[in-house]
Parts: C-alpha cells; sequence; structure tokens
C-alpha cells in the first residue's frame, strides 16, 4: 500500500526542489567573496551549497514519482512543505555563520539565520563590525528573501503550474492573488521587490556618498541598509545600526522604504496598475496610519514631558523613527537599545510595545498581528454594535475594503480575531517565560513583543549570554509569527500522528 | 560620600577611562560631562565639510564621535574583516540627546590620541575547510549530475512509449 | 514606462505619509 509513504514524498519531493533552487543564492555571497578576495568565506558559502543541494538531490529523488501528482496536493501538504522548508532552509543557511567563527554556538547561527527569515532583525552574531562582506551580505540577502517567502521564490520558477502551488503559498502566510495565478502572482511579487531594489539602493548609494562613505562602501551599505529596510527586516552592516551614518536624510530614505516595505504587495500592484486612490481607501493604509499617529503621539508627549527632546527634529527622529521602526516591524534603531528602557518611561514604552504587536500588513514583509485583522475586528464589532441598535430586520451586508470590496462576514471575522488570539497567547506565553528567568515585567514585555512581531528592536536581553531556553523560545517565537501559526501546527500535528502509528506499529 | 567625591574628581581630571556600554547605562548620570574612551576606530571617516564623524567600539559598545576633521588625519587603519583599527583615547563633551545632532547620543572629542596602531588582521585558510570544500562540492556535484541524467533516462523511456 | 511611473509616484506618498507624521510632531514640540 504505497499511501502510507505518499504523503511524505510529495513533501520530500517538494521541499527539496525548493532548497535545490535557494541554493544558487550561495553563488551571490561567493561573488562577493571573490570580488573582496576572501577565499575562507568563498569556501564558507561554497561548502554550504554544498550540502544543500545534496540534501536536495535526495530528498527529490526519494519523492520523485509523485512529481506529476499536481492534483494530489492535499493542503497539509502545502502547509507542510511551507512550514518544512523554512526549517530545513535555517539549518542549512546558518553554516557559513558556523564557519566564520563569529557565533558561539551553531543554535546562535539558526537563531540569527531564522530572524533573519522572519525578517526580524535581532542578532547573535559577535564582533559585526570586523564580518566579512561575504557574510554581512548574506544577512542581509537572507532577511530579503525571507521577506518575500523562499516559497514564493520557488513558485515564480516552477515551469509549470502545479494544481498544489497555492498551497504552498498559504503555508507562507500569504493569501493575496495579485493575476489569478500563483506563479504570476510570485513573479510579480518579485517583479515589485526587485524594481524597488534597485531604485532605493541608487538612492541610498548617493546618499551613502554625501554622508561621507567612499563609493564601494556606499554600494554596499545602499544594498543592505535597502533589503533590511524593504523587508522591514531591519539588520545593519554594523553595531550601531543606523546610528553609524549620523545623518537624518539617509534615515528618511530608509524610513520612506520600510514604510512603503511595510505595506500589502497588493497595494503596490495597484499603484502599478496607476490606481492611487487606493492608499487612501484600503483598511490596512488607514489602520496603520491612525494607530502609528495615535501611538507616535503619545510617545512624542511623554518623551517631551520627560525634558528628553525638546525640538522637533530630535522628537522626530528619535521617538517617531523608532516608533514607526516599532510598528512597521522593521526594527532599525537610532537609540541604544537600554535608552528604550531607562528613557522612555512608562508611557513611551507601552506606546512603542503596542505599535509592535499590531504590526504591519498582511502579505508584506510585515509581521504582527496585522492591520487587516485589527481593522477586520474594530469594523465587525462595530457593525455588531450597529446591528443591535437598528434592530435585527434589515439583512444587511457588511464590507470593507482591502483592493477590492470584501464582504465582512461570520467566517472573516473569525479568521481574524482566531489568528488575533494565538498573537496575543503567544505573546503571553512569551513573557511570562521571560520574567521566570528573572527579567523584568517591562523588559520581558517589549522583547517578546519584538520577537513575536518580527520586529528586531531590544532592550538588551537578546544577547549571546543568554539561557538557551529563551533563544529557542524567541526562535520559535519569530517562526510563529512569521508564518501565522497554521502552518506550522500542522506540521507538529502530522509529526504527532506520525510518532503515534510508528508507535503502535512497533 | 567620599566614594563619590573622588570619582567625581577623578573624572573630572579626565584620568578614568569609560567604556563605552557605561555611557549608555549610566547616561543620565554622565550627561553633558567630559568622559574619556578608549576605543577602535571602525570603518571609515565620515566626512561633514570641517568636521567629521568617525564610529569607535571598545567590545562594550560602538558610538558615535564629532570631532573637527584635523583630528582625524592620522588615523590610518580602521576596524573591518580586514583590519583591527587604530585603537585611540578620546576626551570629549558627553551628551545623551545632543540638540545640534537631533537628539543623538554622543561625544563631541576635546582631544584624541592614538594609544595603539591597527594591524591587518590574517585569515589563512586552514588546509581542513579547503579539504572539505572540496569533497562536499564533489558529492554534490556528482549527485547533482547523476540525477540529470536519470531525469534524461527516464524522459526518454517515457518519449519511447509513446 | 507607465508601470515604472507607478513606483515613484507611490514613493512620493511614503515621502508624504512621513511628512505628515513630520508636521504632527512638529506641533507637538510647540
Amino acid at each position: 500500500m504505497k499511501g502510507r509513504t505518499e504523503g511524505l514524498k510529495i513533501v520530500s519531493y517538494y521541499t527539496g526542489s525548493i532548497i535545490l533552487g535557494f541554493s544558487l543564492l550561495f553563488l551571490l555571497p561567493m561573488i562577493v567573496a571573490v570580488l573582496n578576495l576572501d577565499i575562507n568565506s568563498f569556501f564558507d558559502f561554497s561548502i554550504t551549497m554544498s550540502i544543500a543541494v545534496t540534501f536536495a538531490v535526495f530528498m527529490r529523488n526519494y519523492g520523485e514519482k509523485t512529481k506529476s501528482k499536481g492534483e494530489g496536493i492535499a493542503w497539509r501538504h502545502g502547509l507542510v512543505v511551507a512550514s518544512l522548508t523554512w526549517i530545513l532552509l535555517t539549518m542549512i543557511s546558518a553554516i557559513p555563520y558556523s564557519l566564520s567563527g563569529h557565533t558561539l554556538s551553531y543554535l546562535d547561527s539558526c537563531f540569527d539565520v531564522m530572524s533573519g527569515f522572519t525578517t526580524t532583525g535581532v542578532f547573535l552574531l559577535q564582533d559585526l563590525d570586523h564580518v566579512s562582506q561575504a557574510l554581512n551580505f548574506w544577512r542581509h540577502l537572507l532577511t530579503f528573501v525571507g521577506g518575500q517567502g523562499m516559497v514564493v521564490l520557488a513558485l515564480s520558477f516552477f515551469v509549470k503550474e502545479m494544481g498544489g502551488a497555492y498551497k504552498f503559498y498559504v503555508g507562507e502566510g500569504k493569501d493575496i492573488a495579485l493575476v489569478p495565478n500563483v506563479k504570476g502572482t510570485s513573479q510579480w511579487i518579485w517583479k515589485i521587490s526587485l524594481t524597488f531594489l534597485l531604485i532605493g539602493t541608487v538612492l541610498l548609494w548617493i546618499q551613502g556618498m554625501i554622508l561621507g562613505l567612499n563609493p564601494v562602501s556606499a554600494f554596499y551599505h545602499g544594498l543592505y541598509i535597502f533589503e533590511a529596510a524593504w523587508s522591514t527586516g531591519g539588520f545593519a552592516p554594523n553595531l550601531q545600526n543606523i546610528m553609524y551614518y549620523h545623518d537624518f536624510s539617509y534615515e528618511i530614505i530608509g524610513m520612506v522604504f520600510f514604510i512603503i516595505g511595510s505595506f500589502n504587495f497588493g497595494l503596490h500592484y495597484a499603484f502599478i496598475q496607476g490606481n492611487r486612490k487606493e492608499f487612501f481607501k484600503n483598511i490596512e493604509v488607514i489602520s496603520f496610519t491612525v494607530t502609528s499617529l495615535l501611538l507616535s503621539v503619545l510617545a512624542v508627549f511623554a518623551l517631551k514631558n520627560s525634558g528628553m527632546y525638546s525640538d522637533a527634529i530630535g522628537l522626530f527622529r528619535r521617538v517617531v523613527y523608532n516608533l514607526l521602526s516599532a510598528h512597521t516591524t522593521t526594527g532599525f534603531g537610532n537609540i541604544f537599545a537600554r535608552q528604550f528602557v531607562l528613557e522612555w518611561g512608562g508611557l513611551g514604552m507601552a506606546a512603542i510595545t503596542i505599535s509592535m504587536l499590531i504590526g504591519g500588513s498582511a502579505c508584506s514583509t510585515a509581521g504582527g498581528i496585522k492591520g487587516l485583522r485589527m481593522g477586520i475586528v474594530a469594523k465587525g464589532i462595530y457593525y455588531d454594535i450597529k446591528k443591535i441598535i437598528k434592530g435585527d430586520n434589515s439583512v444587511r451586508v457588511f464590507k470593507y475594503h482591502h483592493i477590492k470590496d470584501q464582504v465582512l462576514d461570520d467566517a472573516a471575522f473569525r479568521a481574524a480575531a482566531g489568528i488575533m488570539i494565538l498573537y496575543i497567547l503567544l505573546f503571553a506565553v512569551g513573557v511570562i517565560i521571560t520574567t521566570l528567568y528573572g527579567y523584568p515585567m517591562m523588559d520581558a514585555a517589549f522583547e517578546v513583543a519584538s520577537v513575536s512581531g518580527n520586529v528586531g528592536l531590544s532592550v538588551g536581553i537578546i544577547q549571546a549570554s543568554m539561557p538557551a531556553v529563551l533563544k529557542w523560545l524567541y526562535m520559535i517565537s519569530m517562526y510563529l509569527g512569521r508564518l501565522e501559526f497554521i502552518s506550522i501546527f500542522v506540521l507538529l500535528g502530522l509529526m504527532v500522528k506520525g510518532a503515534k502509528k510508528w508507535f503502535k506499529r512497533y | 560620600m567620599v566614594q563619590t567625591l573622588l570619582s567625581l574628581w577623578l573624572s573630572m581630571t579626565m584620568l578614568t577611562v569609560t567604556p563605552i556600554n557605561d555611557l549608555i547605562n549610566k547616561s543620565i548620570q554622565l550627561d553633558k560631562s567630559t568622559v574619556t574612551i578608549e576605543a577602535e576606530v571602525i570603518g571609515e571617516v565620515l566626512e561633514r565639510g570641517e568636521y567629521a564623524w568617525i564610529n569607535v567600539n571598545d567590545q562594550s559598545n560602538a558610538i558615535g564621535v564629532y570631532l573637527p576633521i584635523e583630528m582625524t588625519k592620522e588615523l590610518t587603519k580602521f576596524g573591518d574583516y580586514n583590519n583591527i583599527g587604530d585603537t585611540v583615547r578620546v576626551t570629549g563633551y558627553y551628551t545623551r540627546n545632543c540638540v545640534e545632532h537631533g537628539g543623538e547620543l554622543d561625544i563631541h572629542a576635546t582631544s584624541i590620541t592614538i594609544i595603539k596602531k591597527g594591524i591587518a588582521t590574517e585569515h589563512a585558510l586552514s588546509k581542513w575547510k579547503l579539504s572539505i570544500a572540496l569533497i562536499f562540492g564533489t558529492i554534490a556535484g556528482v549527485g547533482y549530475f547523476t540525477e540529470l541524467l536519470f531525469l534524461k533516462k527516464k524522459k526518454k523511456k517515457e518519449e519511447e512509449a509513446e | 514606462m507607465k508601470q515604472l511611473r507607478g513606483y515613484f509616484v507611490e514613493i512620493l506618498y511614503g515621502i508624504g505619509l512621513v511628512a505628515l507624521y513630520f508636521v504632527v510632531t512638529w506641533l507637538i514640540s510647540l
């Protein structure tokens, strides 16, 4: 009976195929290594690529026979391929980190890679200011690719349109269809990102030279900062993050891109089609503008009253910038980690922590509960109250606008509220465990909100010396937050089911 | 009480070197005072007309130092993958919310001395890494091409069967 | 080409949004 292993074979084949395609990316840091005459890094990446290719070939081989089964791919296969791919690619992509000697353990390397893929931005890498160009190139590339999605990357290349493609796509936490087929949508996501990459890198390159970087550095920094901004990742090539540059204009350019980058791909597509009105009608843009303005106002008041900053520029650069960085789940910072705790006070900390939990837009590179869900839940409650006030007789259909007018029915509300509850649960569990390790509640709330929302700002809890349990907790939180729970739960569920079957047999 | 007076006197006479991380953790206490740090210059000098920024890292943290451009002329090595930068002792005015620089936590240097010249770092390729790279590369290459051949054979068989 | 214009328009809107935040901040700072 081939049924028993068929699921495993399907998953193996497609996961292996994605890994095979992904392994080509290792060529890029290898080229950077060559350009920098860095033979060590060259081999770090060639070794990793070899390992990736070998695994991929075996996995594809094992699942070979299921290749033509486009229609036989069930939801559980699609979701598991997405969640499993992320785990395997994390373990593989961590190898160059460990080979570089800049991490204290393989766990730390995996932590950094997961942080990159999920576009979080916290890191355990040691001595960032002396890291090789190739490794720095890789970290930022990871966050750019992770932001769009590894599955999305693979889907844009698969030659024929598979029946199961949409299921892989959803498994990675996306659901928007820019065009009616998944391959086309994936290609558009990449086209849009690469075009912005070009524009953004050039702008940052120019400003980089203006602020004092030499042309070559300015180019690399520009590329890295764009990748980190667009993906709302928040990595930067130096320890001081955005403070390294000491430049308001550089911050502004980055900010414009991290705000746009936090918006839904459907919105970008609309702009390209010439539809600008979407910007004003879209529920997520509205939700984001409202919440971020309110929270910014709160934070600005808090820091003005404390006497910390008195002029508009100071308040804008050190308060609003960081709050928006948090709200879009980017994680760029131009103040030191400890300053949040020492200087922002209760109100400021609350404002920024809430921003991180709300997060950015759905189907974007941002994390958090997401504006769409906040909007749907808020509107849903509002309509419920309206129904009661008006009396039950009228059968009205309530709507919200997200790219197109959509019906706000019970299913939509349930899906939004459900995931929202999961995020809140994840947050609560994370805070409890962190405080059990002795960290103050406010610090814990900030740090956990940062990892579960894939933000990347830190108050200092995340360090290489932190307990391994917390490393695992945060790594899993980043992963759950990014893929939005479901595909990972399915993977776990199937693993438990498989394990049970196994025990029964033996 | 005596201890506080003593350390106050010492820092006023600029004899104590403060780790950069202390500047941040004790920002309120040290704000608007003269401090001395010892750190490695990293990256490059960011010239801004008559002044410039240098970024320095003392392994506890990294910070920006704003100084007249003439003070940077002696710096030759800057920290990155290939170099350990010059180690400098910087004395300057520390602000945790410098108005001139949009609220930045920075040091405006009044003096800078190179206390240790930077050197190039060695990154020799180890024999074992080279061997592993070659072995793994071969395995991967063989595996990949075998699959390619296998697939081609399969396609041919399917075409012949039709 | 018309498509390329869409990218720049979006960037412009982004700048507009940032300007909005700055204006609000400036008002509070008074």
